[in-house]
């Protein structure tokens, strides 16, 4: 039982990165851009956080944490923004920026927190703890489920409202379906495809921040156990839907917590994980056959 | 010009130009395959497993190769048989490497290996490097299955009308590229580093993805575009070793911070690409 609940607890914390992750990965796709790079653009996102969230000012946290969250969106939505900004201007496929983009992001992470990012004592690889003001309210007497979890629950609801009742939101579903046709309706598709990448690595950015504020409150190199690559096939699982991804989030929340668990207890290694979301995405597909014919890029 | 250099830079160059090769033969059908980096690394792994299990080097690599093309199958049945999307098989392909060999490098070895392997001769890959683009070249330039191959690419539909199945062509190209991918791989770990080591082939295999776009499509395009990488990779490395201050995350980026310098210059403005890649074939 208590495994139980303390598996549960893991899960909802996993949930966040997850989900906003997800958030990015569907809002790309569901667009026909193939954004592989939300592992980056969550990074980069948590990098600028941390950047604004250890300076040694005092501010109160009502007006350091919003400044802080803006760092990081920028940050998600810049990196997004030059993989878009290739695509548009260069016409290069964009699943190999954004997956370069991955490798010097992680790199970039990696230099930070042995050099000008890393704590003062100068020890270990990782930054000093954000300042106490910053750290994310927490909910229950655990003192782990933050209020970001809440935060991606709305944001989902939001994204949810903006892709099916919003004229843009249209915009962006008809340019997955049909490029064509949106380009003879006579929107420009690279204004749609450049925006749609900054939101897409800005949703990843702000998820990035608020793993920052709410959980880790420091960086380090494996900030992200591949958030950014789960959020592929949690994408795809919840079928490119925002509320639907809430769910498969959840799954791999689960799946998440429930490997650490399995390495502590069973000694079962982290790298199935890998596995689990490559049979994930097979069966979602091979379910998906009929969908598939049609498919979203082209 | 350098010839201490050179070499180096070459046996940095031999591996991705065996993998772009592999990638050029693929997307010239019109399939786009960006599971080459997984396909590597299952390469590496299973050539590293193989002569470490049968101590016979030949053998080893055959292994490698056969466990790239049993990846490869798998791409290709999604890809062409249900059809999917590419890129989303290739990426589940990719998870699947990663976690595969991760996982079964543990079980076997533990977190580190410190397995001494019998050198197998780069004289095998050194001549692979130079006479397969030429190959390659007098294939799809001056053969009718290396024409039906760039048709299938460009205009399937004709490929059909002449009673050829491009289901076929790009089934045998996927398994190609698996065959590259593998020999990519197991050069990596058998010949250059004599060790596995999780992940190693870091990358590798998207700057080939990249050295395609660079280099045109055209065999000796490739050549010159991964000499050209090999060369700066080399010149990081003596950077390094003259001990001027710079951090290693940064030598480690320059790479992939460079792929992107080169597509951002060279991108696809001017075309070149196959018309129909990535768009899968409907009857």
């Amino acid at each position: 039982m208590e495994i139980f609940y303390s598996l549960c607890l893991g899960a909802l914390v996993k949930l966040s990165p997850l989900l906003f992750c997800s958030l990015a990965v569907t809002l790309a796709f569901r667009g026909g851009l193939w954004n592989i790079g939300a592992e980056g653009q969550l990074i980069v996102g948590a990098i600028a956080a941390t950047v604004l969230a250890t300076q040694p000012w005092s501010l109160s946290g009502w007006l350091w944490t919003p400044l802080v969250l803006t760092g990081a969106v920028c940050a998600g939505a810049f990196w997004g923004g030059i993989a878009g900004f290739l695509k548009v201007t260069r016409n290069v496929p964009e699943v190999i920026t954004t997956i370069l983009l991955n490798f010097i992001a992680i790199e970039l992470l990696s230099y930070c927190v042995h050099g000008p990012l890393q704590e003062s004592a100068q020890t270990y690889p990782m930054s000093d703890t954000i300042h106490m003001n910053l750290e994310l309210p927490v909910l229950g007497q655990d003192e782990v489920i933050h209020i970001g979890i809440v935060l991606a629950l709305l944001f989902s609801f939001a994204t949810y409202l903006f892709m099916f009742h919003t004229a843009n939101g249209f915009k962006v579903r008809a340019m997955g379906q049909n490029d064509r046709a949106v380009d003879v309706a006579g929107f420009s598709l690279k204004k749609i495809r450049f925006f749609l990448f900054m939101a897409s690595g800005a949703f990843a950015g702000f998820g990035g921040a608020i793993e920052l504020l709410g959980v880790s409150h420091r960086l380090f190199e494996r900030f992200s156990p591949g958030y950014g690559f789960a959020a592929i096939a949690i994408a795809l699982l919840g079928r490119l839907h925002p509320l639907w991804i809430i769910v498969s989030s959840l799954l791999f929340a689960f799946v998440y917590a429930g490997a650490g668990i399995l390495e502590r207890v069973a000694g079962i290694p982290s790298t199935t994980l890998y596995i689990a979301q490559a049979v994930v995405i097979f069966i979602v597909l091979i379910i998906g056959i009929k969908k598939n014919r049609v498919s979203y890029g082209h | 010009m350098d010839i201490e250099l050179f070499n180096a830079g070459l046996r940095l160059a031999i591996p991705i130009l065996i993998a772009a090769l592999g990638e050029l033969v693929v997307e010239r059908s019109g399939i786009i395959n960006i599971s080459i980096e997984g396909m590597m690394l299952i390469g590496a792994f299973f050539s590293f497993w193989g002569v470490y299990a049968t101590g016979v080097p030949w053998l080893g690599l055959l292994i490698g190769v056969i466990a790239a093309v049993l990846m490869a199958l798998l791409f290709g049945v999604f890809t062409i048989s249900l059809p999917c999307d590419q890129i989303i098989v290739g990426t589940a392909i990719n998870l699947l490497a990663l976690g595969l060999t991760g996982s079964l490098f543990r079980y076997f070895f533990g977190f580190k290996t410190t397995a001494q392997l019998p050198q197998i001769s780069d004289f095998f890959f050194e001549s692979l490097f130079w006479f397969l683009p030429l190959l390659l070249f007098i294939f799809i330039n001056r053969t009718y299955p290396g024409l039906a191959l760039k048709a299938a690419g460009e205009v399937p539909r004709a490929v059909e009308t002449m009673g050829r199945s491009v289901r076929r062509i790009r089934f045998a190209a996927i398994l190609f590229g698996g065959v590259c991918a593998g020999l990519a791989g197991a050069y990596l770990s058998v010949v250059h580093a004599n060790t596995f080591v999780e992940g190693m082939t870091g990358g590798r295999g998207f700057i080939a993805l990249a050295i395609v776009i660079f280099g045109r499509w055209h065999p000796f395009g490739l050549l010159a575009a991964s000499l050209f990488f090999g060369c700066t990779l080399a010149l990081q490395y003596k950077i390094q070793a003259l001990d001027i201050k710079v951090p290693y995350q940064v030598v480690r980026m320059l790479p992939f911070a460079l792929t992107l310098l080169v597509l951002a210059l060279f991108g696809q403005k001017r075309g070149g690409a196959p018309k129909a890649l990535g768009i899968p074939y409907e009857k």
